[in-house]
């Protein structure tokens, strides 16, 4: 697992000398070692059980994470009845092997610890915020600026880019982590985010430095570009390694209840844009941020348009030359990357996301069309939007909106039974009430 | 030639013809002075005979210790053989216990050798190391081998490190001093900054495993005790609602206090069992338990309480062990006194900081660090050279050591006749 910080070599080494009390010696930020997660515990630190008010940071994260936050328990879940399963199935022991444990726990080398602690812990503290060691002394004396620890290893997830590629280094797979079809065989689930419904429900142990009333919006835009952006670089990833991975494909293509012809609505709705028996590619990262980069950005918008078709069109072709989609989904990551980038610095206000909404809504037969994994990011971009926009601009019939959002959820209860027809109806539903 | 007038007649006349009868001044008045102050000293022992007073044969005072005997020589010297008699053990015995220093010593001083009477002193004890070095700088024993240093001429020659100075802390309390003693230690209510003493303390009058005589109750410090040192800082919070905070007792105990907490809660706010978690964001997770009734309402809290403690709060210094339903905590094993052979009175050293001995106190991050300093530390003031650098605290054996041993000490109480 590479851990390592990104930084800006000589800016960041001239930054550390000027703010490094004399004493502690100028340290390259990415020496950093991993205290464990009992370093951070304390009552007086970040493990009391109810939130201060005196202070910036709420100093129950601990709380909240051991009691609340399935990032707890992800070891466990290495050795319960599912993974033992799994483990049989793919010939390994879970709670040993590197492949499960760099998502289920903090995966370092004993080198890489300054005291011992175990992979049970689960996804702990550094896990997300970096190695402490650099940091963890001087981060509570008087006027310690966050910065100053960014400057000594910690990772910066005040940024929401950086945040949100956190969150997808697990979420979606990166260089070292991946879930493909054959984790998934096994028992694992699919992989699917979207960074403010996550954050909701973690649940996030802390409050936003950013004081944007509609800060939400800009994060939900940047979570959206990031993860198009990393599942780009997964499937040119993929291809050079082994395609077709099927991982990259819609997985209700093939996995859903088989019915008779005439009752079929994959069959009544024909396959218009690719050939019918190819499994067309999961675009669930693209179909719902395509419509919100039209409304935010529409020259970007425009610009990946053309990069991410030619992804689709390879990626959907089973018989695609592998070498060709790994260069489409290079390139068209690029133009991504640099969208993403532009998300946090958006001008949102309420009537953006209602906006938004609305966008969406308008959209639903192309999302709903797109596939189960399309629609459940559509109810969740629904939700989070609305939750992000209803304090800021109310659209008078905001409980019914919710209530309408809501009732998106049981209809992707059973992926397998997904009918996008029923979707896209209650998409349209959820766009009526909104002016 | 002149006439002879020193004539032998003449001369002789010099001399009276009966001198020798004459009694001259001098020869008289010794004689009578003589005989004089014999018969005064005869008459003033005979006095003090009489009015059966001893002290005027005694050889010194005796000590405050003794000053109970009185004049009775006897208690002490062997009566029938002349007071000169010295004293011989079975006597002191008879009133102490004198537990032997090693059952494998070759040869056994007199207690007299040692504890030296009429020497006006206030302990008596004689304080020379030669007594220890006689047989500790070459040592012998009547089988087997040695089990300390067999060369030891003083303490700064051929004596050891102190065995606790190299070995490990046998405690099980996890400890970073290193931590507790920075510049701006975060606290519960804003930076700190701790002292030694706020942990450690000397008013231990009662220390159990003082094996050796009694010493000054100032001499260690009291085990650090949760509620006294570390609560104020460390409290056992366990829910957000309740401000009460867990008794710092076996995790049994937590329990019964967790249940009787959260039943007497909801009980108190029924209106929580009906509150559900907020919709659910993400499809198909469910996140929150939601209790049937308040009877699974408390065992949701107390499991969950119990897994902040059992994870966090009691991990934070304890060890805790699996065992059934509830884990045991590992004995915290404090050491009071580190040096099992010597004995040492912080009391005595109250003039110093406690870093100019403790120096790995500052930079101690692991419970299993020693951090009683080793024997260079002491020599630096307790050493042999008279007047060295003005730093001259005595270096006698017996400054840290008894000669007895005091672990097999028996109980001899003999009424003293009289008192």
């Amino acid at each position: 697992m590479n851990y390592t910080m990104k930084t800006s070599g000589a800016a960041c080494a001239m930054l550390l000398a000027f703010m490094l009390p004399t004493g502690i010696s100028g340290a390259d930020a990415t020496d950093g070692k991993y205290t464990g997660p009992g370093s951070c515990g304390s009552t007086s630190c970040h493990g009391g059980v109810r939130p201060r008010s005196d202070n910036a940071v709420l100093q129950n994260e601990y709380t909240t994470w051991t009691l609340h936050d399935k990032h707890a328990r992800a070891a466990s879940l290495l050795t319960n009845e599912v993974g033992t399963r799994m483990g049989k199935i793919l010939g390994i022991t879970p709670s040993k092997e590197q492949r499960c444990l760099v998502c289920h726990s903090l995966n370092v080398t004993e080198e890489q610890k300054t005291r011992s602690f175990d992979t049970g812990d689960g996804v702990s503290c550094e896990a997300c915020h970096g190695p402490a060691s650099n940091w963890l002394g001087p981060h509570t004396t008087r006027g310690w600026q966050y910065e100053k620890s960014i400057a000594l290893g910690m990772t910066n997830l005040r940024d929401p880019v950086s945040r949100a590629e956190k969150c997808l280094g697990c979420h979606l797979g990166d260089s070292t982590r991946s879930v493909d079809h054959e984790l998934i065989a096994a028992g694992h689930p699919d992989l699917y985010f979207e960074l403010n419904s996550f954050t909701a429900v973690m649940p996030s142990h802390w409050k936003e430095m950013d004081k944007d009333p509609f800060y939400d919006l800009r994060l939900l835009a940047t979570g959206q570009g990031v993860a198009l952006r990393e599942n780009l670089k997964r499937i040119s990833r993929n291809a050079s390694k082994f395609w077709p991975e099927y991982a990259e494909l819609d997985c209700f293509t093939c996995h859903h209840s088989l019915v008779g012809a005439k009752d079929s609505w994959r069959q009544a709705r024909g396959y218009p844009d690719r050939r019918p028996g190819n499994p067309p590619w999961n675009s669930s990262r693209y179909t719902v941020y395509r419509v919100i980069l039209n409304q935010v950005d529409h020259d970007s918008a425009t610009r990946l348009e053309a990069g991410i078709k030619r992804v689709d069109d390879l990626v959907s072709d089973i018989r695609a030359n592998p070498s060709q989609i790994a260069q489409a989904a290079e390139a068209a990551s690029g133009t991504a990357d640099e969208i993403a980038k532009r998300m946090p610095k958006l001008q949102m206000d309420g009537a953006a996301g209602w906006k938004l909404i609305k966008a969406i809504t308008a959209s639903s037969d192309r999302i709903a069309g797109a596939g189960e994994r399309s629609a459940e990011q559509a109810a969740m971009v629904l939700d989070s939007l609305f939750v992000a926009s209803n304090g800021g601009a109310p659209a008078g019939n905001g409980s019914q909106v919710g209530a309408a959002i809501t009732a998106l959820f049981p209809l992707v209860e059973n992926p397998s039974a997904y009918n996008p027809n029923s979707f896209a109806q209650q998409m349209r539903r959820v766009g009526a009430l909104v002016p | 030639m002149p006439g002879r007038t020193r004539t032998t007649k003449s001369l002789a006349g010099r001399i009276q013809g009966a001198y020798y009868k004459k009694v001259f001044p001098i020869p008289r008045w010794r004689t009578l002075l003589s005989r004089g102050f014999l018969l005064v000293g005869l008459v003033w022992i005979a006095w003090y005979a009489l009015a059966r007073n001893s002290t005027i044969y005694s050889s010194g005072p005796l000590t405050k210790a003794h000053s109970t005997l009185g004049r009775d020589c006897g208690s002490c010297h062997n009566q029938g053989q002349g007071i000169a008699k010295t004293v011989t053990d079975p006597k002191c015995l008879s009133c102490h216990d004198g537990p032997v220093h090693s059952v494998r010593q070759v040869s056994t001083p007199a207690c007299s050798s040692c504890h030296l009477e009429h020497r006006g002193t206030q302990t008596l004890l004689d304080s020379s190391n030669e007594a220890c070095v006689n047989c500790h700088s070459n040592l012998q024993v009547t089988s087997g081998t040695p089990t300390v240093a067999v060369a030891i001429k003083s303490f700064t020659d051929g004596h050891p490190e102190f065995s606790s100075a190299t070995a490990k802390d046998p405690g099980q309390i996890k400890f970073n001093h290193k931590v507790h003693l920075k510049k701006q230690l975060r606290g519960l209510t804003g930076n700190v900054e701790m002292a030694c003493t706020d942990c450690h303390k000397t008013i231990a009058p009662e220390i159990s495993d003082v094996a050796f005589s009694p010493r000054p109750a100032r001499a260690y410090m009291v085990k650090v005790n949760y509620e006294a040192q570390c609560a104020k800082c460390h409290p056992l919070e366990f829910d957000k609602r309740i401000a009460a905070v867990v008794p710092h007792k076996k995790l049994d105990a937590v329990h019964e206090f967790l249940v009787a907490q959260f039943s007497s809660y909801i009980a108190a706010h029924p209106e929580e069992l009906l509150a559900r978690p907020d919709a659910e964001r993400i499809p198909r997770e469910k996140m929150e338990r939601v209790a049937k009734d308040a009877k699974e309402w408390v065992a949701f809290r107390v499991e969950d309480s119990e897994r902040l403690l059992e994870t966090k709060t009691c991990v934070e210094c304890h060890t805790l062990n699996p065992t059934g339903s509830l884990p045991t905590v590992a004995p915290a094993n404090i050491t009071t006194r580190w040096l099992r052979k010597g004995s040492f009175n912080h009391s005595a050293h109250v003039g110093s900081q406690c870093t100019v001995c403790h120096q790995k106190a500052l930079v101690s991050e692991k419970a299993s660090d020693v951090l009683i300093p080793g024997i260079s530390t002491c020599q630096q003031c307790h050493n042999a050279s008279w007047g060295h650098k003005g730093l001259d605290a005595g270096a006698t054996c017996l400054e840290c050591h008894q000669y007895h041993d005091w672990n097999k000490e028996k109980d001899v109480r003999r009424t003293i006749a009289g008192l």
